[in-house]
Formats: structure tokens, C-alpha cells, sequence
């Protein structure tokens, strides 16, 4: 698609992106060499780190905490997000009952329930399934109630023209075309849930790799500091692909047009 | 539902048929007493549940109003005052920052490419994790609340003004050029206005995400701010003081984002015209 007035060479893609790359590195390397390497770190000394930390033994751990919390808070996230998201946009009454309190919710930095959840929960792994769950829940039930709502309008028709009792609308139409937004939404609450669980981490100091990375910054390691945000960077692109090839199995049966999305 | 109200003849059975079909069983005046009703009930059952336990747990609502009162003058205001003004100079500069960006990005395959992998790999990033090494930096002020503040959410307006300025219509833009008007011309008489929507919801998208900056930079240095006093009132058990920060904070993220919605109803009334006429 020409947008430029008059004909231009166009240039292939990655020649600026491997370009740019190359720019950034090397100015990093440049800068951080003249700095106190407490302050920054150089991308040779982030690699380094990097090796290192996979083979050492903090990291496993810490992986594995994170993991955890992440993990079971993002799937009661999506357990109950999914489930009160289709309810909601099923049964107009539900929705109303419910929705002043997700409108209030969602706009809302969720985060600033942190020290009350603490003050609730106490310092440990429930706290942070909590505020991971917190954190990811409205954007998969906003996505599910929209799309569940919209589909609802326009497929019941189809239903009742058919005369098919409410179980088989359910199942054999509702669900299946509300799979896209329950997808779209469960992969937008991926970002948050992540994003909740290192702040918890950071926050609380317990656990995870988050607090990895506020012990790194309090003992001036930024080499391990950005390897370690490197590994967060590797979990979340390797869940969000993990997350893709689930949304790509699931939608097999999405017919041509997809006008109804 | 302004066209059937335009549509001339009798409404009265063919109507309900209508509705019954499109299950509105209930009419949308009732839904709002629903929502009311939900919202009363729920303050009514905090109040009672509230006033039976250990009020260290959940306070109820009269007295998390006492104490927002109480704590106002000296303590709130100035707290609010303070997270205003972090907010405003963050989300502003994002805005400053993201706009021309991503419309640059949008307009020219070159700074595009140039620029889109740092952008998605940046937004992908929980940039929450750069805290500790900003504070290590920047100390414990208001420019590294700022900084992090613009690290949350330049992203979303950045991607939302790319996407906009890249989808521009073709055919506005070759009414562009065919009347021969030079690039600036087409930039600020084509591209901007219809950019506009796209501007606009990445503005509002990234207020909630703002925010949560804010919150989380006052959080971890417990400094100033509704945050620091969050951490203040939580850390003395003073639950039901807490709960007012917190208040204020939903109300400003519901504010914020109701100001937007409100413009962009303003600008999105022109655009689906311009739309219906593709």
C-alpha cells in the first residue's frame, strides 16, 4: 500500500529493525562502559549474567514461585472471569446487577488494593494468587461479557427461529461464538496478570522473580537485574505463543466470514 | 432504536414480537432500578457485615466516611493534590510523547520499521519491573514517578495512534492527492482527523494504566502521594482510613475515563458518518 506521494523504493522490513538493533546495542555498550557499573550494566555484561543465572540455582526457585502464583491466579482469573462474563451477557438482569461494580472496577488501578489484600491475606502465596487474580480478572470478564452480549443479540434469533430450547442455544451456538472474546480477553489479562505478579513481587519481597530483581537493584547488580527481566521478557512471549497455539486449536471451526466477531 | 421510533404505522404487537425476540423481556428502565438496587444492597450488607467483625478487617461504609472526612484536610488533600499532579505531568508527556510517535510511525514505513519491535517488545515487558533500577537512578522524587508513570503508558497511545494513522482510508487519501495537495496538507487535513478516534481511545486506554504507575511508583517509595498514604494507613492497621485513598482513586479512574469516553462520543458522532458514506 503506497502512502507516500510519488514512487519510492520501499526498503524491506528488516533492514531498519536489524539497523535499529544494532544502533541501540552499540550506544548502550558505549555508554554503560563509561558508567559505574553499578548503575548500568553493558549488554555483554547482561548476556553474561544471563548464562549465569540460568545456571545457578537462584533462579530455578524463584521461577518456580513466580510460576505458581502466576499460574493459579491467572486460572481463577479466567474461571471465574469467563463464567460471570457469560452470565452477565446471557441474562440482562445478571448483567445489570453486576455490571456497576465491574464499571467501577475496571478503571480503576486495581493495584491500590494491594496493602489492604496484605492487611487481609497476610504475606504470602494467597496474596499474591489474590492480587494476580485481581489484576487479570476484569480485562478476560469485560472481553467474555461484551462478546457474550453481542452474540446473544444477534444468534438468538437464530435460535428461536429454530425453536431450540435454551440448553441447546447454549451450547451449540453461545459458547462456541463467544470463544473469539473469551480468547482476545484471556490473552489481554495474560499481560496484566504478569504485570500484577511482579509488582506483587516487588511490593512484598516474597518470592518470585520480582524480588530477584529488587534484590539485584538493592546490591547495585544491574547485569543480573536486566537478565532477570530478560527471563520475565522469555515467560511472558513463551506464554502469550503457548496462549496463540490454544486460540488457533479452539477456532478451527470459525466459519469464512467472520461477521459476527 | 431512533429508527423504529421514525418507522410510521402500528408498533403495538409487531413491536413486542420484536422485543420478544431480541429476549428483552425486560425494559431497559427496569434494568437500571436492577442496578441501583444492587449497588444499595451491597452498601447495606457492608454496612452490617461491617459493623459485626473485627472492624481492623472490614470497616463499614459510615465509617470509612468518617474517616475520609476526618482525614481530609490534613492528610487527604494534600495527597490527592500530589498524585494529581504526578498523574497529569506522566499521562501528559506520555500523550506528548506517544502521539507524534505513533502517527510518525503510522505515516512512514521507514520509522516504522525502524521503531516497532522496541514498542512491542516494550509493551510486552511488565515495565513495573523497572521500578527498583529507576528508583536506584533517580532516587525516590517526583522525576522517577514521572518516568514511570510514561513507561506504563506511552505504549498503548503509541500503538493505538500507529494503527490509526496506518489505517487511513485510501480513498481520503486519494482525494488528497489528487487536488494536488502537498504532503503537510494532506498530513493535518486528512490524516489527523481521522486519525482522531484512534488517538482518542489510546488515550483512554492508557489512563487505567497510568494510574497504576502512579500507585505502584508511591507504593514502593511510600512517599507522598495516595499511594505512600495507602501504605501509611495499612501499615499503622488503619483499615478504614485506608479505604479512603482507595476511593479516591476509583473515583479518578472512573472520572478520567468517563471525561474521555464523552469526547470521543463527540468526535466518534462524526466519524460513523464519514464511515456510512465509504
Amino acid at each position: 500500500m503506497d502512502r507516500t506521494i510519488g514512487s519510492r523504493r520501499q526498503l524491506p522490513a528488516i533492514v531498519p529493525r536489524v539497523t535499529a538493533w544494532l544502533v541501540v546495542l552499540l550506544v548502550w555498550q558505549a555508554v554503560a562502559a563509561q558508567i559505574d557499573p553499578r548503575f548500568l550494566a553493558t549488554p555483554t555484561a547482561v548476556a553474561r549474567a544471563f548464562v549465569e543465572l540460568l545456571a545457578a540455582g537462584d533462579l530455578h526457585e524463584a521461577l518456580a514461585s513466580s510460576a505458581r502464583s502466576l499460574v493459579f491466579g491467572f486460572a481463577m482469573a479466567i474461571g471465574v472471569g469467563v463464567t460471570v462474563g457469560l452470565v452477565m451477557g446471557r441474562y440482562r438482569l445478571a448483567g445489570a446487577f453486576l455490571d456497576p461494580y465491574v464499571n467501577a472496577l475496571f478503571p480503576t488501578p486495581r493495584i491500590a488494593f494491594l496493602p489492604l489484600v496484605v492487611l487481609w491475606f497476610g504475606l504470602g502465596l494467597q496474596a499474591k494468587v489474590i492480587v494476580v487474580f485481581m489484576m487479570s480478572v476484569f480485562p478476560v470478564l469485560i472481553n467474555t461479557y461484551v462478546g457474550a452480549r453481542d452474540v446473544s443479540r444477534s444468534l438468538d434469533e437464530v435460535g428461536r427461529a429454530f425453536c431450540a430450547p435454551e440448553r441447546t442455544i447454549l451450547a451449540r451456538i453461545f459458547l462456541p461464538a463467544t470463544l473469539p472474546f473469551i480468547t482476545s480477553g484471556v490473552r489481554l489479562g495474560l499481560g496484566q496478570a504478569i504485570g500484577g505478579m511482579v509488582v506483587a513481587e516487588i511490593l512484598l519481597a516474597f518470592g518470585g522473580l520480582g524480588s530477584l530483581i529488587l534484590a539485584y537493584a538493592r546490591s547495585f547488580r544491574p547485569d543480573y537485574l536486566f537478565a532477570t527481566i530478560l527471563v520475565l521478557v522469555i515467560l511472558g512471549v513463551g506464554l502469550t505463543l503457548l496462549l496463540q497455539l490454544v486460540e488457533r486449536r479452539l477456532s478451527r471451526w470459525k466459519p469464512i466470514d467472520s461477521a459476527v466477531s | 432504536m431512533t429508527a423504529a421510533r421514525q418507522r410510521p404505522g402500528p408498533t403495538g404487537l409487531a413491536e413486542l414480537g420484536r422485543r420478544r425476540a431480541r429476549r428483552e423481556l425486560v425494559s431497559s428502565g427496569t434494568l437500571w432500578w436492577v442496578r441501583v438496587g444492587s449497588v444499595l444492597l451491597a452498601l447495606s450488607v457492608w454496612e452490617l457485615v461491617g459493623r459485626s467483625v473485627n472492624p481492623l478487617f472490614l470497616p463499614p461504609p459510615s465509617r470509612v466516611v468518617a474517616g475520609m472526612v476526618e482525614s481530609f484536610g490534613p492528610e487527604l488533600s494534600p495527597a490527592i493534590g500530589s498524585s494529581l499532579g504526578t498523574f497529569l505531568l506522566g499521562y501528559g508527556l506520555s500523550a506528548l510523547i506517544g502521539i507524534p510517535v505513533g502517527l510518525a510511525m503510522g505515516r512512514s514505513r521507514l520509522v516504522e520499521h525502524s521503531l516497532d519491535t522496541f514498542v512491542y517488545a516494550l509493551y510486552v515487558v511488565p515495565t513495573v519491573a523497572f521500578v527498583p533500577l529507576l528508583v536506584l537512578w533517580l532516587g525516590f522524587g517526583l522525576t522517577a514517578k514521572i518516568i514511570i508513570v510514561i513507561s506504563v503508558a506511552v505504549f498503548p497511545i503509541i500503538i493505538n495512534c500507529f494503527v490509526g494513522a496506518k489505517e487511513v482510508s485510501v480513498s481520503l487519501l486519494e482525494v488528497g492527492r489528487a487536488s494536488m495537495a502537498g504532503r503537510r496538507k494532506i498530513f493535518l487535513s486528512i490524516v489527523m482527523p481521522a486519525t482522531l478516534p484512534f488517538i482518542l481511545a489510546g488515550l483512554r486506554l492508557s489512563i487505567a494504566r497510568a494510574l497504576t504507575g502512579m500507585v505502584v511508583a508511591e507504593l514502593f517509595t511510600a512517599i507522598g502521594g495516595l499511594g505512600g498514604l495507602l501504605m501509611i494507613y495499612s501499615n499503622q492497621l488503619r483499615t478504614d482510613l485506608a479505604f479512603g485513598p482507595v476511593i479516591v482513586l476509583m473515583a479518578m479512574g472512573i472520572g478520567f475515563t468517563a471525561l474521555l469516553r464523552f469526547i470521543e462520543t463527540r468526535v466518534v458522532a462524526w466519524k460513523e458518518t464519514e464511515r456510512a458514506q465509504k
